[in-house]
Formats: C-alpha cells, sequence, structure tokens
C-alpha cells in the first residue's frame, strides 16, 4: 500500500513542479553565457555589466524553484489529510501510518529532486564558462585529511546528514501543519506560525545541547588516546556523527508526534 | 434476527466541552437491510456516519463493525459517501475509477462505468469542469460500484435532480445484498420512504424511535413522512 500511496502522492505534485525544474534548467543557458561574458570582460571598465542581472534573475528563479516545491509539498499534505480530501485519505483500507510516511517520501523526494536539478543547472553554467575557478583549501587542513583516508567517510557523512536533514525538516514542518489543522481551534494560521516559530526555537536549543553533550562526550573520547589533539580526521568525523545521531533522533521524535496526532486526535468535521 | 454489520455502543461524541452531540446512543442494524437514519438538522446524524466512517474520534463508547472493533482495517467494509464533494477537482473521473480500483478489492469498475453511462457522465471529464450535482452523482457512482458490507450514505439525493434521484435509489435497491447494510441519512423523506426496510429518528443526541418501515406504516397507518412530522414538530 505505501507504493501505491506514493504513487499518487508524486504524481500530484509532479504536473506542478516540472514547470519550476524547466524553467530553472532553461534559465541555466542565460545564466551561463553571463558567467562566460563575465569571465571573458574580467578587468575591462568600459564593459558594462548585464551579467550580475542575468545571474541576480537564475538566483531568484532557483529561489522561487525552491519554494515552489515547498508549497507543493506542504499544500498536498495539508489537502489530502485536513480539507475536505481527507474524507477520502481516511477512508481508505490504508494504514494512517503508511499514508503518513507516503507523504514524508513524497516531500523528501520531491526536495531532493529539485537540490539536484538546481545541481544540474550550476554545472551546465559552469560548463559554458572558459576554466572554472576554484578556492583552495589549505594543505595543514587538506593532507592529514586525505591521507588518512578520511575523506570517504566524509563523503558517505555529508550524503547521510543531507538526507537525514531532508527527512527533519519536512517532519517539522508536517508537523507544524497537524497541529495547526487538528488541535488549534481559532486563529488556525496565526497560531500555526506562532508553533512553527516556537518549535523552530524549541528544536535549535535542544540541538545545540545534544550537540554541546555530545561533543564533551567526543573531546573526552579523543583525551583518552595519546595522540588524538593531531587526529583531526576522526574528530571531524565523530563530530559529523553526532550530528546526525541528533538529527535522526529528532526527526523520528517529529515523525512519531504527528503519526500519533494524527491517529488519536483527527477529526474532520 | 441476522448477523449485525454495525453495533455501537454507548457512543458519545462532542465537539467542544458543553452538550454532546451524541449522548450514549445505542444503535444496531442488521445485514441486508436498506436503513433511515432520520432527524432534523444538527441530531447528529452525519457525525453519527462520520463517527463509523472512521474520519472522527468518539469521545466514549464503540463501534463494532461486522462484530470487531473498528478499526483501520474496517475500511475495506465500509463504503462512505460524505455529504460534500471530497474529491480533488483536477482529477478526472476515469482517473478517480483507478484510483478507486487500485485502493478497494471490491470495486467493481465496470459497473462504475455502465452506471457512468446510464447517468449520461463522460468518463473523460475533469471534475473541475462539472456541477455539484454532477460531481455528486460521480461520487454515488463509485461508492455504489462497490461490494461493501456497509455502505454509509450521507444526503445521497439532496444535491440532484429528481430523475437522478429515482436511478439513485434504484441502484442502491439494486445494490441489495443479503450481506450487507445501506445507511442513509437524507431530509428527503418521502423520496427515499419506498427503498427504506427499517428506520431510526434521532434527537437530543439518542435513537428515539427505531423500526420496521412497513410494521410501523401497519400498526399507525401513517407514512414515515407523516410520523416525522409529527414526532418533530416544531
Amino acid at each position: 500500500m505505501l507504493k501505491k500511496c506514493l504513487r499518487y502522492d508524486l504524481k500530484s505534485v509532479f504536473p506542478y513542479w516540472i514547470f519550476g525544474a524547466i524553467a530553472m534548467l532553461l534559465m541555466s543557458i542565460p545564466g551561463g553565457l553571463a558567467l562566460r561574458s563575465q569571465q571573458l570582460h574580467t578587468g575591462d571598465t568600459d564593459h558594462f555589466p548585464w551579467e550580475i542581472f542575468v545571474i541576480m534573475l537564475v538566483y531568484f528563479v532557483g529561489i522561487a524553484f525552491l519554494i515552489l516545491t515547498e508549497i507543493l509539498i506542504y499544500v498536498r499534505y495539508y489537502k489530502h489529510f485536513f480539507s475536505d480530501e481527507g474524507y477520502l485519505t481516511f477512508t481508505l483500507p490504508v494504514k494512517r501510518r503508511t499514508l503518513f510516511t507516503a507523504k514524508v517520501f513524497n516531500g523528501v523526494i520531491w526536495n531532493a529532486l529539485t537540490v539536484l536539478v538546481i545541481l544540474v543547472s550550476v554545472i551546465i553554467m559552469f560548463c559554458f564558462m572558459p576554466s572554472i575557478p576554484s578556492d583552495t583549501v589549505p594543505p595543514e587542513v587538506t593532507e592529514p585529511i586525505i591521507s588518512a583516508g578520511w575523506i570517504f567517510a566524509y563523503i558517505l557523512e555529508a550524503l547521510a546528514l543531507i538526507i537525514i536533514s531532508a527527512f527533519s525538516s519536512v517532519l517539522s514542518m508536517y508537523l507544524i501543519i497537524t497541529i495547526g489543522a487538528t488541535i488549534v481551534r481559532k486563529n488556525k494560521v496565526i497560531v500555526t506560525i506562532g508553533i512553527a516559530y516556537g518549535a523552530s526555537i524549541v528544536t535549535s536549543i535542544l540541538s545545540y545541547i545534544l550537540v554541546f553533550i555530545g561533543m564533551l562526550y567526543v573531546a573526552s573520547a579523543i583525551a583518552l588516546f595519546p595522540e588524538a589533539p593531531s587526529n583531526l580526521g576522526l574528530l571531524i568525523f565523530l563530530i559529523i556523527a553526532l550530528v546526525i545521531a541528533v538529527s535522526f533522533t529528532i526527526a523520528v521524535a517529529l515523525g512519531l508526534i504527528s503519526i500519533r496526532i494524527i491517529e488519536r486526535k483527527l477529526n474532520l468535521a | 434476527m441476522s448477523t449485525p454489520v454495525l453495533e455501537c455502543e454507548r457512543l458519545t461524541k462532542s465537539y467542544r466541552a458543553g452538550t454532546p452531540v451524541l449522548n450514549e446512543l445505542d444503535l444496531t442494524i442488521p445485514s441486508g437491510k436498506i436503513f433511515g437514519l432520520l432527524g432534523p438538522n444538527g441530531c447528529g446524524k452525519s457525525t453519527l456516519i462520520k463517527l463509523i466512517a472512521g474520519i472522527l474520534m468518539p469521545n466514549s463508547g464503540g463501534i463494532k463493525i461486522c462484530s470487531e472493533y473498528r478499526s483501520e482495517s474496517s475500511n475495506a467494509l465500509i463504503s462512505y459517501l460524505p455529504e460534500r464533494p471530497y474529491f480533488s477537482s483536477r482529477m478526472k473521473v476515469n482517473e478517480l475509477l483507478d484510483y478507486f480500483e487500485d485502493f478497494y478489492e471490491d470495486f467493481d469498475k465496470l459497473l462504475a462505468y455502465n452506471m457512468l453511462r446510464d447517468l449520461k457522465i463522460e468518463p473523460l471529464a475533469q471534475l473541475k469542469t462539472l456541477s455539484k450535482g454532477t460531481k455528486e452523482k460521480v461520487q454515488l457512482v463509485l461508492v455504489m460500484a462497490r461490494r461493501a458490507k456497509l455502505y454509509l450514505l450521507d444526503e445521497p439525493i439532496g444535491g440532484v435532480d429528481p430523475a437522478a434521484r429515482e436511478y439513485i435509489l434504484n441502484t442502491i435497491i439494486g445494490n441489495y445484498n443479503p450481506e450487507a447494510s445501506v445507511i442513509i441519512t437524507t431530509h428527503l423523506i418521502t423520496d427515499i420512504e419506498p427503498a427504506l426496510d427499517e428506520f431510526a429518528f434521532m434527537g437530543g443526541g439518542k435513537i428515539i424511535m427505531q423500526g420496521n418501515c412497513d410494521e410501523v406504516r401497519e400498526r399507525t397507518g401513517k407514512s414515515l413522512d407523516m410520523l416525522f412530522k409529527e414526532v418533530f414538530r416544531c
């Protein structure tokens, strides 16, 4: 049933999302030409910098595309669950937990695809440039990391962090919408925005506390090894792993709270 | 008496602190019946239907569907028609049929297409292009094309023309199956009366009268519509 639910969720977003994706990809062509022209005219004081406006436009299209994706995901979630469409959604022979899980995957998949399209657009833009500029990281930082083979571990950690952050972001918005639609009775929009801000502050404080406690543990663990202070690669690895663990814990908690509210408190009047 | 399809035990529901909409309501409906749930505005008919459908949670009391306490798996046994359009308006009629076929094992797509043809509804039409009455007909087609154990029809004929009403009532009667029951709420008692086997009058959050339609007509010498006016006279 999860596959079926997810298929219909993906289908409901696609017809609108694709316009944003096409616009983003198309904008990468003038964006690339602007970058190329800007690089060719570096130091030319007589040249009117029209490229800035095109690059700004590409930037705004990218932001609009991200916002469009967020709106599509969260509006669909609200409409499927808490508007009249909920009469159909919650009378389907599907567990509420499954319906919610499908919505979470739907949100993460569209966020990931949006980031991918933006990334492809940036690559297309860079392909137009005669030479790609690169900022160098000091070798005293990179050498111990690369030589110790930590770079592959970091890539894996970065991927895990991106995926968990995407889940966490989607789950926190779903929880806010769920609370706004089920528990709040009056001034729903204002109270829901208040809840969003409050939840964001509480989550941040909680994250900082958990990361701080974790860092103390990491520091004490490192101190146990005589060569630890020089082992920068391990330290970075452990800190990122800690952030992943905290994000994962928060994401799971947010999801479980939403599911519990939907299972116990949902009343479609 | 045959096995009950629905049993409500001391069902209570209130939306806010105060007078409950349903107050320890007891109701049992056997299988194979077309049951009229009748009452004045605000007596809790739709609330009861929504509780049975599972989109409202009771404050207390229990609901049994086919002898099992209501759970998420009960949705497979219930075919629910709400009193308002509830489909996404950007969907086409045939897409809705595919959707129902995907999720409900008991959905008869061929029967649904036949009913659409009888009601002159174009399967390729997008819902947002249809009138309110036609949307209601589409919903009814989808709900009645299932082979469910319990049909919950909340105001099924309220928004449709008299010609379509007759077709809809014939469809409801035509779907008669000894293992299933149909619960209908409506204000149009005269229209629905010929189709009903049993009825219940609701008032004050409780069932105040319940019986077999033929027996009551014979005993009182009055139609259900007349009896309703007598019981709920303002």
